[in-house]
C-alpha cells in the first residue's frame, strides 16, 4: 500500500468535507465506545487481566529469542513450516513461492493487518495469481479498490447503498430485480458468492493474532467463520504473522483472549477463536494438507531496542482509535497508511520514516484517551511525543514553528523580560477587543480566528496585578 | 514575592499561576490564592515564574521544555505545596518532569518535586479537606473535564464535591463529558480544521447539557470552547471553576461581553 | 540457527545459553501456570451450566438440556421440525455421537464425513466447555471433521454436563496431555455463536459466512 501520510493534512480536511464519511464515523463512534465500557463493567477482573496481559507481553518481548526458538521445535513437531521474513520483500517473495511451488492460482484470505503492511494482494495479483479477501468487510474494500479504515472495522466508512452499487457492479449474474437494500440481504449476496471461492481455493491466507511457543500454534480471532473455511477448505494453508504475536502458553493466550475482543468490540469472546497446529493429521478428513508460517520482522527486532519496544505489546485491539477524537473526526484513511489513529501514529514512522510521516504523531491533542482504554497499557502520548522529539532533533518543524517555540522559550526564561513584555501587550490586546472580550480575527492567530473567537484578555496581567496590589498594600 | 500568613503552622503553599491565566484571566489566579487561604494555607507567588515549558515539551523541544522546568522547580522547591490553578500545567510539573528531566542532574530532584504538585480542586479537596464551599451560586451548569486532570491526575469528583456543596447551583453533566474539546496547545494552531471538528463536536454536547454556564479547571480549553460557543453566538457563559468557588464571578465570562447585571454571586 | 534469534539477543543485549533466562522461560512453559481466573468462573458445576447456557442464549444461541443420551435424537427431530429444516444430519466419528440411538427416528438421515457445500446440519461435539462465555471447544480430527463446523447452515453442538467447565484454563486440560502441554489436534475451534458480522454499518447480522443456527445439547 503505497502510502499518503505525507499529505495527512489535505487528507484530513478532505475527511472533514466527506458527509457520507461523517456519518459513519458518528455511528461508529458511539457504538464502539458504548460497547467496550458495558464489557469492562461486566468484567469486574478486567482491568486486572489487562496489566496481566500486559507482563505476558513484557516477558514474552524480553525473551522473544528463546520464545521464538520454541515456538520453532513445537511448529516443526506438529509438521508445520516456518519462513522467516526479514522484509516486507521478502515475505512477499516467500508466499508466492508456495504459491508457485503448489501451481496455484486461487488464493482465498481471511483478515490480516500483516498482509496489509507487506502489501501482500498486490504482489500476489501482479503475478497473477487471483486473491479473494473473504472477511466480509476486506472483501468490499477490495471491491471497492480502497485500504482499510479501521483495523478491526475496515469497511467501517462505507455505507450500505455503496456496498450494495458495489456488489451490482461486480457481481455478474445478480438480477437486477433482486433485493440488497438492508445489511442482512447484502451479507446473504456476499456469503453465496464467496462459498465458490472457499471450496475452489487453492491456497488459504489467514494472519494469526497469537503465536502459541507452547505448541508451535497460530491463533485466529473472527466472527464470520470466514478465517476458518479459508484455512480448512483450502488444501495449502499459509499464515502471515510477525514476531510481536508469539505468547508463551495457551493459558498466557487464554488471559490475552479475554482481553482482546472486550476491547475490540465489546464482545466476551468472539465467536470463532480459532487454535491451528500444523497441518491434518494423517487420520483426517479435511483440513490443509500444508501449513505454512511467514514469519516477519519488518523492522520489529530494530523496534524492541529502542525506544518504542512498548509498542510491540499491541494486540491490534483497535480501543485506541475507536476512542481517539482525531480518527472519530477524520476517520482511517487520513493517517495515510496501513495502521491508523494512536497506534498508527506511533508505527507508522518506524515503518515509513519520519519524513514522511511525521504529521501522524504531531496530529494529537495527547488528551489521552487512548493511553487509558488500551488493554496493553501503552504509553501511546508518550510515543508520540518521543517521536516529536526525534522529528524536532532532526529540525524537522517548520522554522516559522521553531522560530516561534525558540523565542518564546528564550522569554519564558528570562522572568523581567517575560513580565515587561507581557505587562506591555495584554493591555493593549484588551483595549483593541473592547467590550466584546474577544477577536473575530488577530495576524499570525488565523489559525485559531477562521472558527473561533480568539478570547481577550482581561486587561493588565496578573503579575502586574499582583504588584500593584502589594504596593497598595492590598494583600 | 508576596506573602499571606494566616498561621505559622499552616502549609507552606506556592501558587503557580500559569502563563494563561497570568496573561489572560488573572481573577483565576487571584480567586485560586483567596480559596488557598480559605482552606488555610500559607500562599505565596514567586515572582520569577513563567511558563511550565508544556508548549516546549509537547512539541519536541526537549531542551527548551528542560531550561524552563528546571528554573520552575528552583522556583518552587522550598515550599511544602506548589499548586496550579490548571489539570495540564499541574500534569505537566508532576507526571511529565520526572521524564523530562531523567537524564539530567535534577532527576531525583524532579522525583521528590512532583510528589507536592497538585492541581486546585484537587488540593482542596484531597490534601485541605475541604468538604463544602459556603457560597451561593444560582443557576445550572455544565462541567468540562480538561483531559490532563482528567487522565493525568484524575480529577474528576473533586470540583464536582465543591460545586455541590454551593447553594442553589445544579450540576448538568454533558454527553460524552469525557472527550478532548479538541484545544491541544499547539494542536489547535497547527491542525486548526481538525481541532475545529472537535471542539465543534464539544460545543454540541455542552448545548445539549441545557445550561447556561460551563466551568472547567483548565483556562486554555476553556478559551478554546469559549471562542468557539462565542462564534457560533451561543449564549452559554464560559469561566473556570475557581471564579465560582470563590464567588468571584463578577468579571465578563471568557469571550463573552461586559453586562451591567452581572456580579449577581455572593 | 534461527537467525531472528540472534538478531532479537543482539537487539536486546542478552547471549545466547545464558542460564537465568533460560531458566525463567523453561520454568513459564513447564509451570502451566495460570493467570488470573475471574470469579464467574469459579462458581459450583449447577451455576457453571447455567451461566454457560445464559451467555450461548445472549449471543443467538438456541440450548437444549437433556437427561439422557437416549433423549438427542428426539431432541433433534424437534429441533428440525420447529425450524421448518431437513431432516438429516451429517457428523463425524465421534463415539459419543455414535452411540447415540436413532431408531425412533425413522425419517431422519445420518450422514458421515466432512461437510460439502450441500450439507445442511451438522453434528459435532465439544470436548470442553467454558462457562464464562459460553464457548464450545471442538477438537478437529476424524471424529468431528472441522468443515463440520463451518460449512453447514445449522451446526448442532453436543456436549455432556460434566465436560461443562469454569475458564478457558479448565478446558484446555480435557484435551490429552504430553509432557509440555496438550496434544493439539490440527485445529481447536472455541466456538461462541453462531457466525455473525456487523462489517455494514455496525449491523449485527448472524450468519456469514459460517452457520446461521447455532443449537446447543447439553446431556446429563
Ligand atoms: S495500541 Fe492498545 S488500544 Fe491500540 S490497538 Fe494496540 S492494544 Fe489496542
Amino acid at each position: 500500500m503505497k502510502s499518503t501520510a505525507r499529505s495527512f493534512k489535505e487528507n484530513a480536511r478532505q475527511a472533514l468535507k466527506n458527509q457520507r464519511l461523517q456519518k459513519s464515523l458518528k455511528v461508529m463512534g458511539r457504538g464502539f465506545v458504548e460497547k467496550r465500557a458495558k464489557a469492562r463493567a461486566a468484567l469486574p477482573e478486567f482491568d486486572a487481566l489487562c496489566q496481566q496481559g500486559q507482563a505476558i507481553k513484557t516477558h514474552t518481548l524480553e525473551h522473544l529469542d528463546l520464545y521464538l526458538e520454541v515456538y520453532e521445535k513445537q511448529l516443526a513437531a506438529s509438521g508445520g513450516h516456518l519462513h522467516l521474513a526479514q522484509t516486507a520483500q521478502q515475505a512477499c517473495q516467500q508466499i508466492l513461492q508456495i504459491c508457485r511451488n503448489s501451481n496455484a492460482r486461487l488464493v482465498t484470505k481471511g483478515k490480516s493487518m500483516v498482509a496489509e503492511e507487506i502489501g501482500l494482494n498486490e504482489h500476489l495479483e501482479e503475478a497473477g495469481l487471483r486473491v479473494v479477501e473473504t472477511d466480509l468487510g476486506e472483501y468490499i474494500i477490495q471491491l471497492r479498490k480502497e485500504p482499510p479504515s479501521h483495523i478491526v472495522a475496515p469497511a467501517v466508512h462505507v455505507g450500505a447503498d455503496q456496498v450494495e452499487a458495489d456488489f451490482r457492479r461486480v457481481h455478474q449474474n445478480l438480477p437486477p430485480n433482486r433485493n440488497l437494500s438492508d445489511p442482512a440481504a447484502l451479507v446473504f449476496e456476499a456469503r453465496n458468492m464467496l462459498r465458490h471461492e472457499f471450496i475452489n481455493a487453492d491456497i488459504g491466507i489467514t494472519g494469526a493474532n497469537f503465536l502459541v511457543a507452547q505448541t508451535g500454534t497460530s491463533v485466529i480471532v473472527t466472527n464470520e467463520g470466514n478465517g476458518d473455511l479459508t484455512q480448512s477448505l483450502a488444501p495449502v494453508h499459509i499464515v502471515i504473522a510477525s514476531i510481536d504475536k508469539l505468547v508463551p502458553t495457551l493459558n498466557d493466550a487464554s488471559t490475552l483472549i479475554r482481553v482482546l475482543a472486550r476491547s475490540a468490540t465489546g464482545q466476551s469472546i468472539t465467536t470463532y477463536t480459532t487454535f491451528s497446529t500444523g497441518p491434518r493429521r494423517p487420520q483426517d478428513l479435511d483440513g490443509p494438507q500444508q501449513y505454512h508460517v511467514v514469519l516477519l520482522d519488518n523492522g520489529r527486532t530494530e523496534q524492541l531496542a529502542g525506544d518504542f519496544s512498548d509498542a510491540l505489546r499491541c494486540i491490534r485491539c483497535g480501543a485506541c482509535m475507536n476512542h481517539c477524537p482525531v480518527y472519530q473526526s477524520i476517520g482511517g484513511h487520513a493517517y495515510g497508511w496501513v495502521y491508523p489513529g494512536p497506534i498508527g501514529a506511533v508505527l507508522n514512522p518506524s515503518f515509513l520514516g519520519l519524513e514522511e510521516t511525521a504529521d501522524l504523531p504531531n496530529a494529537s491533542t495527547l488528551c489521552g484517551r487512548c493511553e487509558e482504554v488500551c488493554p496493553m497499557g501503552i504509553k501511546l502520548p508518550d510515543l508520540m511525543r518521543k517521536w516529536r522529539e526525534k522529528h524536532h532533533a532532526a529540525g524537522g518543524p517548520p522554522a516559522m514553528v521553531r522560530t516561534s517555540l525558540t523565542a518564546w522559550a528564550f522569554v519564558a526564561k528570562r522572568p523581567w523580560l517575560y513580565q515587561l513584555l507581557t505587562g506591555m501587550m495584554m493591555p493593549l490586546l484588551a483595549k483593541f477587543a473592547g467590550r466584546k472580550h474577544h477577536f473575530r480575527w488577530l495576524p499570525l492567530a488565523s489559525g485559531w480566528t477562521t472558527s473561533r473567537d480568539l478570547p481577550a484578555p482581561s486587561g493588565k496581567t496578573f503579575m502586574s496585578l499582583l504588584k500593584k496590589h502589594q504596593r497598595e498594600g492590598r494583600l | 514575592m508576596t506573602e499571606n500568613t494566616n498561621s505559622d503552622k499552616a502549609p507552606q503553599v506556592g501558587l503557580f499561576v500559569t502563563c494563561l491565566v497570568d496573561l489572560f484571566r488573572p481573577v483565576v489566579g487571584f480567586a485560586a490564592m483567596k480559596l488557598l487561604q480559605e482552606a488555610g494555607c500559607h500562599v505565596s507567588v514567586p515572582l520569577a515564574q513563567t511558563c511550565c515549558g508544556q508548549p516546549a515539551y509537547n512539541s519536541g523541544d526537549r531542551r527548551a521544555a528542560q531550561a524552563l522546568a528546571i528554573e520552575v522547580i528552583k522556583n518552587f522547591d522550598r515550599f511544602d505545596y506548589v499548586v496550579a490553578p490548571s489539570g495540564s500545567c499541574a500534569g505537566m510539573l508532576k507526571t511529565h518532569y520526572p521524564d523530562l528531566l531523567k537524564e539530567t542532574d535534577h532527576a531525583e530532584q524532579a522525583l521528590l518535586f512532583a510528589d507536592k504538585v497538585f492541581e486546585l480542586t484537587s488540593f482542596l479537596v484531597d490534601i485541605c479537606r475541604l468538604q463544602t464551599v459556603d457560597r451561593d451560586f444560582p443557576g445550572r451548569i455544565t462541567y468540562h473535564d480538561a483531559c490532563a486532570g482528567l487522565r493525568e491526575l484524575h480529577v474528576r469528583q473533586q470540583p464536582r464535591q465543591l460545586l455541590h456543596s454551593m447553594r442553589g447551583l445544579e450540576l448538568c453533566e454533558m454527553p460524552d463529558g469525557e472527550a478532548c474539546c479538541g484545544f491541544g496547545g499547539t494542536f489547535c494552531i497547527k491542525y486548526p480544521d481538525i481541532s475545529d471538528a472537535m471542539v465543534g463536536k464539544k460545543c454540541a454536547n455542552i448545548t445539549a447539557a441545557n445550561a447556561p454556564t460551563l466551568l472547567g479547571g483548565d483556562l486554555g480549553c476553556l478559551m478554546n470552547m469559549a471562542g468557539k460557543l462565542s462564534r457560533d453566538g451561543s449564549p452559554v457563559e464560559v469561566r473556570h471553576v475557581a471564579e465560582i468557588l470563590a464567588g468571584m464571578a463578577d468579571e465578563p465570562p471568557i469571550a463573552g461581553e461586559s453586562r451591567p447585571d452581572r456580579g449577581k454571586q455572593k | 540457527m534461527n537467525p531472528f534469534a540472534s538478531n532479537i539477543r543482539r537487539a536486546l543485549g542478552v547471549k545466547a545459553g545464558d542460564f537465568e533466562r533460560l531458566e525463567m522461560v523453561r520454568k513459564h512453559l513447564d509451570d502451566h501456570g495460570r493467570n488470573l481466573i475471574p470469579a464467574c468462573a469459579l462458581r459450583c458445576h449447577q451455576e457453571l451450566i447455567d451461566q454457560f447456557i445464559q451467555m450461548l442464549e445472549n449471543v443467538e444461541t438456541t440450548v437444549a438440556h437433556v437427561n439422557d443420551l437416549v433423549d438427542v435424537a428426539s431432541e433433534i427431530a424437534r429441533y428440525q421440525i420447529v425450524n421448518d429444516l431437513p431432516h438429516v444430519v451429517k457428523c463425524g466419528a465421534d463415539a459419543l455421537i455414535a452411540d447415540i440411538d436413532w431408531s425412533e427416528q425413522s425419517d431422519l438421515t445420518i450422514l458421515s464425513g466432512p461437510a460439502t457445500g450441500a450439507d445442511a446440519i451438522s453434528l459435532t461435539r465439544a470436548f470442553a466447555g467454558a462457562s464464562e462465555t459460553g464457548t464450545l471447544f471442538v477438537a478437529s480430527g476424524p471424529d468431528n471433521p472441522v468443515t463440520l463446523s463451518f460449512l453447514p447452515e445449522t451446526n448442532i453442538i453436543l456436549i455432556r454436563a460434566r465436560d461443562i467447565v469454569g475458564c478457558y484454563e479448565d478446558a484446555w486440560l480435557k484435551l490429552p496431555w504430553g509432557a509440555r502441554g496438550p496434544q493439539m489436534p490440527r485445529t481447536v475451534n472455541l466456538i461462541s455463536g453462531p457466525s455473525r458480522t456487523a462489517d455494514i454499518e455496525q449491523t449485527l447480522i448472524t450468519g456469514a459466512h459460517g452457520p446461521r443456527r447455532l443449537h446447543v445439547i447439553i446431556v446429563g
